[in-house]
């Protein structure tokens, strides 16, 4: 099944290994076939990702790019060890984002590692209040 | 989460924490101090998560064996193929062996001189290059057909009828093969020579006495003709359809068994009869026959180290499939890796047995022709080996590449379970803000972003 796109102005969008921008208006289209795709707003570069949970994220993108989820897995490892020495609790989102990945659907341990993402904001947020 | 909130000189201390070591002696503080107990009243939801967390831990730890026995068992295959492999290059130089001792038993015939003293007394030429350079049709209407100093002679086959193109054929048959090929109008005897030649089932040549001779490739009788046709030409010179006719007539006329002008090449009609054709003699070479036993013998090994190539009651040499399940799931939501191994034996390598006689479905080791099909069915046992081990091995290194993935999982779950028990969210953030000011400078965030700045992604930099 065609998965349906839809572009603003000047946004861009990865597909398989191109990165496609749009023009000065809004425009839609269908994909069809095997490729991973990642819009605009849910890619992070080495730049943006400046949290542990966005380095793990970053890591899990990569694996998807690279459609191989054994892509750089020491790194992936290494930053999954580090986050969890230091938030314990984040373990089940860590195990969720696992289980995706052992599951090979990538795709969805992306999704899975935007929940760390949000777990470790509201933590460092709580820790930050007077 | 929870509701109790840091008080601020905690929180400064906390976020000035810069060393590798620092949240790390904060729990083991924890420990040491025996603060926080592991018991399910200290805090029931992380102590319950953990459980299971620490029950997927060794579910997952349940699956490495299964994939640590799929890898045995690929490699027992892959071992297997390799020994196979060597196998077959040994039967290879048995057969070069065989091969390097001449076959005694080809099929030959030499026809009637097509050239005499006479006519090299009268070109000083040789024999042989008198008879390859006659015409075949008699060219030189009212003139004798000799070879002379002027003329190059010609085999005096009758010339087409006024208004009539005419060419010539040549058919071989040698046990299954059979070729034809046509020469045209004003072809040599040599022309002849050539079209056999390309046969691949036969080789022609003229000797030094000016015969012409036809020798079978391997040792199966061999049936020649050679023929004429003629057709209907418009204009002065012959069109492609009207060569393409008279062709027709002339390869029906040279596989003729009683029709065929092999006469005119010095032949007997009947050379091209399927009962009186060109045989070759009864006499066998020894060195050849002493082989088919170190042949058969190693081609039985072949079967036998297929055979032992299991690991685990799974044989992929066998035919049989490994299934090496990656999660522990069911249904659709398994991840697994399927290997259809293949049945492994000489017969369905392609390589058949060998014999001293001429038989369908074995090598026939005084036949030539039958040691170049079986060199050549060698060959495509060879291709077959090397793709199946080239599969074998893709799945090996996703198989092992997985056990390596799941025993990290694995080693994840339990740390993080352990932990999981101590928990405390309020020092988490200040551990991940110190986390993350470690990592600005630490070599995994350098690795993950030198690959980031690779590929597609650098495209948004």
């Amino acid at each position: 099944m065609a998965l349906k796109v839809e572009l603003k102005p000047r946004e861009r969008i990865i597909i398989g290994q191109v990165v496609i921008r749009n023009d000065e208006q809004r425009t839609r289209f269908f994909i069809e076939g095997d490729a991973p795709i990642l819009r605009e707003k849910d890619i992070l570069t080495a730049a943006t990702a400046d949290t542990p949970a966005k380095k793990i994220y970053l890591a899990i993108q990569l694996m998807y790019l690279a459609q191989d989820p054994t892509h750089e897995h020491e790194t992936y490892f290494q930053l999954v060890r580090e986050f969890i020495n230091a938030a314990p609790s984040a373990l089940p989102h860590v195990h969720e984002i696992n289980n995706r990945i052992l599951s090979d659907d990538l795709y969805k341990a992306l999704k899975a590692a935007r929940k760390l993402i949000v777990y470790e904001a509201e933590l460092i947020e709580n820790a930050k209040r007077v | 989460m929870a509701s109790t909130i840091l008080s601020n000189g905690v929180r400064n201390n906390l976020l000035t924490l810069q060393q590798t070591t620092a949240q790390q002696s904060v729990i083991q503080n924890r420990l040491a101090t025996g603060k926080k107990v592991n018991s399910a009243i200290d805090n029931p939801v992380n102590y319950f998560t953990a459980l299971s967390l620490n029950d997927r831990s060794s579910q997952l730890t349940g699956l490495l064996d299964g994939i640590s026995n799929g890898i045995q068992t690929i490699q027992a295959a892959s071992k297997g193929i390799d020994g196979i492999t060597k196998l077959v290059n040994s039967l290879q130089s048995t057969i070069k062996q065989a091969q390097s001792d001449a076959a005694q038993n080809r099929p030959t015939k030499a026809g009637t001189g097509l050239a005499t003293a006479a006519e090299a007394a009268l070109t000083s030429k040789s024999l042989k290059d008198i008879a390859l350079d006659k015409s075949l049709v008699d060219n030189n209407a009212g003139a004798a057909n000799t070879a002379t100093a002027t003329d190059s002679g010609n085999l005096g086959i009758a010339p087409p009828a006024a208004g009539n193109v005419q060419t010539y054929a040549i058919s071989v048959v040698s046990g299954s093969n059979s070729f034809t090929a046509t020469v045209g109008p004003n072809a040599t005897v040599r022309d002849v020579v050539n079209a056999v030649n390309q046969s691949g089932v036969a080789t022609a040549f003229v000797d030094e006495k000016g015969q012409f001779n036809i020798k079978g490739m391997g040792s199966e009788k061999v049936q020649f003709g050679f023929g004429l046709g003629s057709g209907p030409q418009a204009g002065a010179n012959p069109t492609q359809a009207e060569l393409d006719a008279a062709n027709n007539a002339a390869v029906t006329n040279a596989q003729s068994a009683t029709l065929n002008a092999n006469t005119s090449l010095g032949l007997a009609v009947t050379d091209n009869s399927a009962t009186t054709s060109i045989v070759g003699s009864n006499i066998t070479s020894a060195v050849r026959s002493n082989l088919i036993d170190q042949f058969n013998d190693l081609r039985n090994k072949i079967d036998d180290l297929a055979k032992d190539s299991s690991f685990n009651g799974i044989n992929l040499l066998a035919g049989d499939r490994l299934s090496i399940q990656f999660n522990e799931k069911t249904g659709k939501n398994q991840t697994k890796l399927d290997i259809q191994g293949s049945n492994l034996t000489s017969d369905n390598l392609g390589i058949p047995r060998a014999v001293n006689t001429q038989l369908t479905g074995f090598i026939n080791f005084q036949n030539d022709a039958d040691l170049d099909k079986a060199t050549a069915s060698l060959t495509g046992a060879l291709t077959s080996l090397k793709s199946l081990a080239s599969t074998l091995g893709s799945n090996l290194s996703v198989a092992q590449t997985r056990q390596d993935f799941t025993k990290e999982l694995a080693n994840v779950l339990t740390t993080g379970a352990g932990n999981l028990v101590l928990a405390d969210p309020n020092e988490e953030g200040a551990s991940l803000l110190a986390l993350n000011t470690r990592q600005q400078l630490s070599q995994t965030a350098l690795s993950l972003a030198n690959q980031a700045d690779q590929g597609v992604l650098r495209l948004f930099g």
